[in-house]
């Protein structure tokens, strides 16, 4: 490459980012100094690239033509062609032909993903004839493992990797969401549809018993960070270690598994320059089934008449009632009263063109109604429109590589105020100071400024969706109406026009290294590593209704890690014989500080941060924490002929979590494997089976999560009288506390057939958790609710596997497909004795009507399963007085309701003793919180450069409980939009109905009535929230249909005209749709449904150009 | 060769952990081998206990929701003690009492033993932790009769899980830490009414001899002489006189309170909602009311109508009672016609957010309270005369003079019992007040309280149920008798 077009290349690339950055300046005017800042560090990338270009620029000197195709002479579309230790190359067109510039006596490499690669000399030949062999995919691909790559072919446990090219999804979320369906074994939960929010990751059911909290350890790059904020467009693989065999290497923290993440390196050969553009819409299709205010108004005033006292429900002030004058928070009145008082201009402005409507009042038969219909829904939810611009270069040649990208993202939420912002640098480079001397570095930063719901997400999705819909939106001043005089039951438009919420977050991890080869066959190569998290956040509340003080506050929280690593490996081949043992150290500190400080009472609301408040309201609060951990560990691996092998590892971990008498773990791993298939007796069947490995594993894990005060009990400030500062107790000490530690084991076997065609990947494993590092409940005259202890075991046992291949390869088509799926079965194990039946805790008694008596149930038991869920029964509603007459004594309704007969119209419960009671012995059990069996889908569909791609995951085993609508139902609070249940032929509105959804009663049925809808837990059957109601209770099981998405590989002649080697175009549809019996929104939700942010349906359109 | 052993000893030499490397020095958190060092460490203590205490307090629950002076509001959540339908499945916990405790134990323990500057200074902060415990346990055993008594601190989870004691014991061990209290404070007077003092502990040294004597069935009249003296002793050591705040409204208005011997302090910035929210009004119900402005309500949702006063409670004041309207008020439509009624004893403040929030201290004991305790300790003396004079003091400043009704012992006793009612509605003490007359045959409880009608010792037991989960985890614990 000559030197001039280097320059007219970098010329082309300010260009385009000069236009990028109009763009982008577009979208966000305001953000012009932090765009301004990027841009700089961007043509600061570019320098660094362009400086590693001219190493690479050498002579041209003659032209070769050629063809590659596979083993079927079918040309091979996409191939690399690069001349070896320079920066030449191309990619073969469709027809698999290639034309290329070379200097004399060059050595070409031809190489494309599935197949051996292959090393060409050119001297004089013009034409040639390359056949690539098919490689077996499974046996050359390499493996991260703790400390160190290994080739598939030699592994011993159970890994599972996804490449780059196979992680697609709308940009919004964060990286690990990719995972979901793709990893047999790993449960990844997407509670939430707000950009930039993470999802849950289970792996092989978790370790405790409430698993959506055991989060396995992410390592990017050799460091232990967080999962937040990573540029999906950087990540080149992403692993799931599984089995302990394999992440018995990471010891203390390795008990819920680990997930390995490894971003793009640059690669010696031609420099590469890719922009990538996309743009997704997204929208929420479903929405709330809730009625209209015509619907609303005519149910609620009707039954009405039946409260206690249906004067205020009536003509009070709520949304349903009378006396709301013009201009207050309810829009309902008497039309006659708004034309006395206000006059018939400004009725008839109303009605024709403010969009009130009138009806006849239910109640009051002639007299007229005027209200206002508002679509609360809507005012929530938006269409979201999103940017994804990435740049990246990335090169080398045989000294160095380099690897430089810089990204932004934009992304609102498709609930309106939220948004997703992010911009991204990653500076991957290595350099080869001697020839057994290599140094390595990398840089990686990210800024993202965020807008969510947070802890209001509940109160905004279940609260300002269910307005009823009579409640005025904005005053005649214009100003958004608050709904209610209450925090959290305001409108979003309220919300979002008084209250500024910002946070900021800027994550840099930087990393350097090198790699040593003392003497042939030992390496040592130390790591540094430094990671910076930094948040900012700034609340405000602009003086309003419901706040009048300006309230403000301000938080600052800077988590820092230190992590130094280092490993010293020794590999030997004596004939048959692969030897390698490694010996390593690491060492992680975490300090945290944290700064917090609120006040309120400023002068003005211009400005939002704690400056302006007064002197007197403002407080303050610092921390500062920190953890330490140093460890040691080794592993040696033999195998003979990559036809036997075996490995084992042991990690010694301190930390100072614990205490001093009990601050060291060891952590063990061993594994064996026999790849049969290189056996000579497999020889007659090795057209069939080509790969046959069998492998079987064996570890242990440790959990060390907890806090310094678990083991040496906690002085808490913060207890203030009088103007004092105070402290008190507040945990308790546990000088005992081990590590918790997970045993596992797991056997398996990688079966390749028809020439690797198709893979199989099973694995059957049983995990103990012991020394559970668990709250214990201690008994109330303790005055503590529990003390952390070691406490009782989990099992775990599994099944999973993964199937790909490729049913149809021809010249033009191919079809890939794979499937996996993963069962998984978890219970208490042993518990320490307390005098129970399977030395249960949490449980609590219900009536058994198989063995006739009562048993206890529910909470945490030797052998049952976790997170059982118990609910009474609906049997339907009593049609008539009459019959209500004879229903059992409900012990459970409101405390006014107590001893009040029931009606026609209440819920007919199971009265499952059969005692004429209906209390907590009565609850029936309805199903698991858990789902078991979770799995993914895939197909791919090529032809030529066109691909089509449909991904669908699923989720079975347990049960959702319908809060919101329950909540609807039953009219929480008196002041809560309907559901269309309330008009539909399935619910009770008078005597004689046969129906199975109870009255609805607009006095609240939860603080007043009988409880018809929602009702109490038990206090002691160990779990919270929900309807506790069989009719609101549905399955959670899924199909959902993720992705649906089309690609067309742009390559060609003239498209190398214009210096751009490729085009890639896509269009893909995520989160299309659930085939789910669940009612709600979304059926990913785990326990109560109360109101989730739900995942969006995005359409998405990427274009990238790679030069 | 010789050269990589080397290196390969020195790493290992760096591998073989060293224990200081991970050894951390906690900073934002004290643990228990950093505390009780110094006098600072008990001072700041017993302010936590404080803090605790109060929110202890801040219910209605257990002493006011059982009794007739409450009936439920527009938001209807009230509770099953209210209700007066408890049961083995709907039962509370008693976990929060021994939490305040623990810590009180704790402090005692440790406390004890660290040096001070001044001598006096650590007997009146052991003075006000005994005061604070035998307190405690008054509220527990009043709920619950026989009740677990613990005198040590929680510090491991090996240690015994107890069995409840008789409520004797019970009683005595209050007295107990009353006596050690009155005989720890170093000062006769009022140091901070919104501490414990020595006319508190006075004061809780006579609620306890008068639960003992009728409640417990003490059969003891000493119990009643020596809780007679108590509050005679309490009174003089007070300082203090029924009217010195002015009028009654001001007893719960000002903060310094002359009248109260011992109160728990409110503010914004430190601790509100006090439980007077609950029986108080959002605006949202009473925007039609023409006397709104008149009303104690809340902008937002900081009130929440669970509870009204009752129609029992506003027939028990003369129409002339100048308390009336302070105890509570009606909200009104222009026909005239009560939309609900809230308390109006503890306003609160408006603060500049523009609402109104609940600051108003929780009075322990104040004079009133005495002085009516007093009257019904004479007249359970037999000093009838002696009691008449005692419950005249609080009819006077209510402005409907003095009683002249029947003379005879129980006429007075329920005529006590009624004052009581109207001078101290909703401060906590109803339910223990009708626990004693109820006692003492003055009046019969399942007749009195609308809730308890129809009900008898047998169906509705007077003390409180307990969880089933709470037997589970301490199985030396039984239920409340009278459950099952």
């Amino acid at each position: 490459m000559s030197l001039r077009l280097v320059q007219r290349e970098g010329f082309f690339l300010i260009l385009i980012i000069k236009s990028i950055m109009k763009d982008v300046q577009k979208f966000h005017k305001k953000r012009s100094l932090r765009i301004f800042s990027s841009a700089w560090v961007l043509l600061f990338i570019v320098q660094v690239a362009f400086h590693m270009s001219y190493v690479q620029a050498q002579t041209v000197e003659h032209t070769v033509n050629g063809v590659v195709s596979d083993e079927s002479g079918n040309g091979i579309f996409g191939a690399t062609v690069a001349v070896r230790g320079t920066s030449i190359g191309t990619i073969t067109d469709a027809d698999g032909k290639f034309k290329l510039k070379v200097p004399n006596n060059s050595n070409l490499t031809i190489s494309f993903t599935g197949y051996e690669p292959q090393q060409v000399n050119v001297r004089k030949s013009n034409n040639l004839v390359i056949t690539l062999k098919e490689s077996y995919i499974s046996l050359n691909e390499v493996v991260t493992v703790g400390y160190g790559k290994q080739s598939r072919a030699t592994v011993t446990s159970s890994i599972s990797k996804v490449q780059a090219k196979d992680l697609s999804m709308p940009p919004v979320g964060n990286p690990l969401s990719l995972l979901q369906g793709k990893v047999a074994g790993l449960e990844v939960r997407v509670s939430s549809g707000q950009p930039g929010s993470d999802p849950q990751l289970i792996l092989r059911g978790g370790t405790s018993t409430s698993p959506e909290s055991d989060n396995p350890l992410v390592i990017i790059d050799g460091v232990i960070r967080n999962m937040k904020d990573v540029n999906t467009q950087n990540i080149e693989t992403i692993e799931v270690l599984k089995d302990a065999a394999s992440t018995a290497i990471y010891g203390a923290r390795a008990n819920n598994g680990i997930v390995v993440i490894t971003t793009k390196q640059g690669k010696p050969g031609k420099g590469k320059i890719n922009v990538r553009y996309g743009l997704n819409v997204d929208d929420q299709p479903k929405r709330y089934p809730l009625s209209t205010a015509r619907d609303y108004l005519y149910v609620s005033r009707l039954s009405a008449l039946h409260a206690l006292n249906p004067q205020n429900y009536l003509t009070g002030s709520f949304a349903m009632s009378t006396a709301n004058p013009r201009n207050s928070l309810n829009t309902t009145a008497f039309l006659d009263d708004y034309i006395n008082n206000y006059g018939q201009d400004y009725v008839d402005d109303l009605l024709n063109n403010k969009g009130w409507e009138t009806m006849e009042d239910p109640v009051n038969p002639g007299k007229m109604l005027i209200f206002k219909d508002t679509d609360f829904q809507s005012r929530l939810f938006q269409t979201a429109v999103g940017n994804d611009i990435n740049i990246d270069f990335s090169g080398g040649n045989d000294k160095s590589t380099y690897f430089a990208s810089a990204g932004y993202l934009n992304q609102p939420g498709i609930v309106k105020g939220t948004d997703y912002t992010r911009m991204s640098l990653l500076f991957n480079g290595s350099y080869k100071i001697r020839d057994n001397f290599k140094s390595f570095y990398s840089i990686n930063y990210s800024f993202r400024e965020f807008i969510g719901l947070g802890n209001s997400e509940n109160s905004v999705m279940s609260r300002a969706a269910r307005m009823p819909r009579t409640v005025r939106d904005y005053y005649e001043d214009g100003t958004p109406a608050q709904g209610e005089n209450r925090n959290d039951f305001r409108t979003r438009d309220h919300e979002l026009y008084y209250r500024t919420n910002l946070n900021h977050v800027s994550r840099i991890n930087i990393s350097t290294g090198f790699d040593w080869e003392i003497i042939p066959d030992l390496k040592f190569e130390p790591v540094f590593s430094f990671y910076n998290n930094e948040g900012l956040t700034n609340n405000f509340e602009k003086a309003n209704q419901i706040f009048a003080d300006r309230r403000a506050s301000a938080e600052h929280n800077m988590d820092l890690h230190f992590q130094y690593d280092a490993t010293l490996t020794y590999s030997k081949s004596i004939e048959k014989n692969n030897f390698s043992a490694m010996l390593g150290l690491n060492y992680t500190n975490d300090p945290s500080f944290s700064m917090s400080g609120s006040g309120y009472g400023a002068p003005t609301d211009y400005i939002p941060t704690l400056n302006a408040t007064t002197k007197e309201s403002q407080t303050v609060s610092t921390t500062y924490y920190e953890n330490k951990m140093a460890s040691v560990f080794g592993r040696v691996t033999y195998d003979y002929n990559k036809r036997y092998l075996f490995s084992a590892s042991l990690r010694k971990d301190g930390s100072s979590r614990f205490a001093a008498n009990h601050r060291f773990g060891i952590f063990p791993g061993a594994s064996a494997g026999w790849n049969m298939h290189e056996e000579e007796f497999f020889t007659p069947v090795k057209k069939l089976i080509n790969n046959l490995k069998i492998r079987a594993s064996w570890g242990k894990t440790g959990n060390n999560d907890l806090s310094l005060a678990d083991t040496e009990g906690q002085y808490k400030p913060g207890y203030a009288y009088d103007g004092d500062a105070g402290l008190l107790n507040t945990v308790l000490a546990n000088n005992n506390l081990l590590w918790e530690t997970t045993a596992s084991t797991d056997l398996g076997f990688d079966l390749g057939m028809f020439n690797s065609r198709l893979n199989v990947l099973f694995d059957v494993y049983s995990k103990i958790t012991s020394d559970r590092l668990m709250s214990k409940t201690l008994w109330a005259e303790s005055g503590f609710a529990s003390i952390k202890s070691n406490y009782g075991e989990m099992k775990s046992k599994g099944v999973e596997f993964e199937i790909s291949g490729t049913p149809v390869k021809t010249k033009n088509f191919t079809w890939t497909s794979s499937f996996n799926f993963a069962f998984n079965r978890s219970v208490c194990g042993k518990l320490p004795y307390n005098g129970q039946y399977k030395n249960r805790t949490n449980g609590g008694i219900i009536y058994d009507t198989k063995l006739g008596k009562y048993v206890y149930a529910g909470g945490f038991a030797e052998g049952e399963r976790p997170g059982s869920r118990f609910a009474f029964q609906s049997l339907g509603v009593y049609a008539t007085d009459e019959e209500a007459a004879d229903a059992p004594y409900d012990e459970l309704v409101a405390a006014s309701s107590v001893g009040l007969p029931k009606v026609g119209g209440d819920t007919k419960w199971r009265d499952v003793d059969g005692n004429d009671t209906i209390n907590y012995k009565d609850l029936v059990f309805v199903g698991y919180i858990h789902p078991d069996r979770i799995g993914g889908f895939t197909n791919t569909f090529n032809y030529k450069g066109l691909t089509l791609r449909v991904v669908t995951d699923f989720s079975m085993g347990n049960v959702i409980d319908n809060m919101f609508r329950g909540g609807s139902n039953s009219s929480g609070r008196n002041n809560i939009a309907t559901m269309t249940d309330v008009t539909s032929k399935d619910i009770w509105k008078k005597q004689g109905d046969i129906a199975t959804i109870p009255r609805y009663d607009v006095e609240s049925d939860w603080d007043f009535g009988k409880r018809n809808h929602a009702r109490p837990n038990s206090p002691t059957i160990g779990f919270s929230n929900g309807t506790v109601n069989t009719l609101y209770i549905k399955k959670g099981d899924y199909l959902a249909f993720r992705e649906v998405s089309l690609s067309y590989a742009l390559r060609g002649v003239w498209l190398e005209k214009i210096k751009v080697s490729g085009i890639d175009l896509s269009l893909a549809v995520y989160n299309l749709g659930y085939l789910t019996a669940y009612d709600g929104l979304t059926p990913e939700v785990i326990g109560a449904d109360a109101g989730k942010y739900p995942r969006p349906r995005s359409v998405v359109f990427t274009t990238n150009l790679s030069f | 060769m010789k050269k990589y052993i080397n290196l390969l000893i020195v790493f290992m030499m760096a591998m073989s952990s060293c224990e200081s490397w991970i050894e951390v020095k906690p900073v934002s958190e004290i643990t228990r081998s950093s505390y009780w060092n110094g006098e600072g460490d008990v001072k700041g203590y017993l302010v936590g206990i404080y803090s605790d205490f109060r929110s202890m307090v801040n219910e209605t629950y257990y002493d006011e929701d059982r009794g007739d002076a409450l009936d439920n509001g527009v938001v209807g959540t009230t509770s099953r003690a209210w209700a007066n339908s408890l049961s083995e499945t709907v039962a509370p916990n008693w976990r929060k009492f021994y939490t305040q405790m623990h810590h009180c134990n704790l402090l005692l323990k440790y406390g004890a033993d660290i040096s001070f500057n001044s001598q006096a200074d650590r007997d009146r902060i052991l003075a006000e932790t005994y005061f604070m415990r035998g307190y405690t346990y008054l509220l527990l055993t009043q709920s619950f009769g026989d009740v677990p008594l613990v005198l040590i601190p929680m510090e491991s989870d090996a240690q015994e899980r107890p069995a409840r004691s008789p409520a004797l014991d019970v009683i005595n061990q209050v007295i107990a830490d009353a006596d050690k209290a009155i005989s720890l404070f170093p000062e006769n007077g009022i140091v901070s009414r919104f501490r414990a003092s020595k006319a508190a502990a006075y004061a809780l040294k006579a609620n306890a001899l008068t639960w003992k004597y009728e409640v417990l069935k003490s059969g003891n009249v000493q119990d009643l002489d020596d809780a007679i003296t108590a509050l005679t002793t309490a009174e003089t050591i007070s300082g203090t006189s029924i009217g010195a705040v002015g009028s009654y409204a001001n007893v719960f208005s000002q903060k310094e309170n002359p009248e109260v011997i011992f109160s728990l302090f409110f503010g914004i910035n430190e601790a509100e909602g006090m439980y007077a929210s609950k029986l108080t009004t959002a605006q949202t119900y009473i925007s039609v009311a023409v006397n709104k402005e008149d009303i104690p309500y809340t902008k937002s949702g900081l009130a929440i109508h669970n509870f009204a006063p009752s129609a029992k409670l506003k027939k028990l004041f003369a129409v002339n009672d100048n308390r009336a309207s302070v105890a509570y008020i009606d909200a009104r439509r222009s026909n005239g016609k009560v939309i609900l009624t809230t308390q109006n004893k503890f306003r609160g403040t408006i603060y500049p957010d523009g609402d109104r929030h609940f600051d108003n201290n929780i009075i322990i004991y104040r004079l009133a309270d005495l002085v009516l305790l007093k009257a019904e300790l004479l007249a359970l003396r037999d000093r009838v005369p002696d009691a008449i004079i005692q419950l005249n003091r609080t009819r006077m400043r209510a402005g409907i003079g003095n009683y002249t009704g029947a003379a005879d012992k129980q006429s007075v006793l329920r005529e006590i019992l009624d004052e009581r009612g109207r001078e101290l509605c909703f401060e906590l003490k109803r339910w223990p007040d009708l626990m004693r007359a109820h006692a003492s045959q003055v009046i019969n409880v399942y007749e009195l309280v609308p809730n308890m009608y129809g009900k008898n010792e047998t169906t509705c037991p007077l003390y409180f149920p307990i969880q089933q989960a709470m037997m589970d985890v301490n199985p030396n614990l039984v239920q409340t008798s009278g459950y099952y």
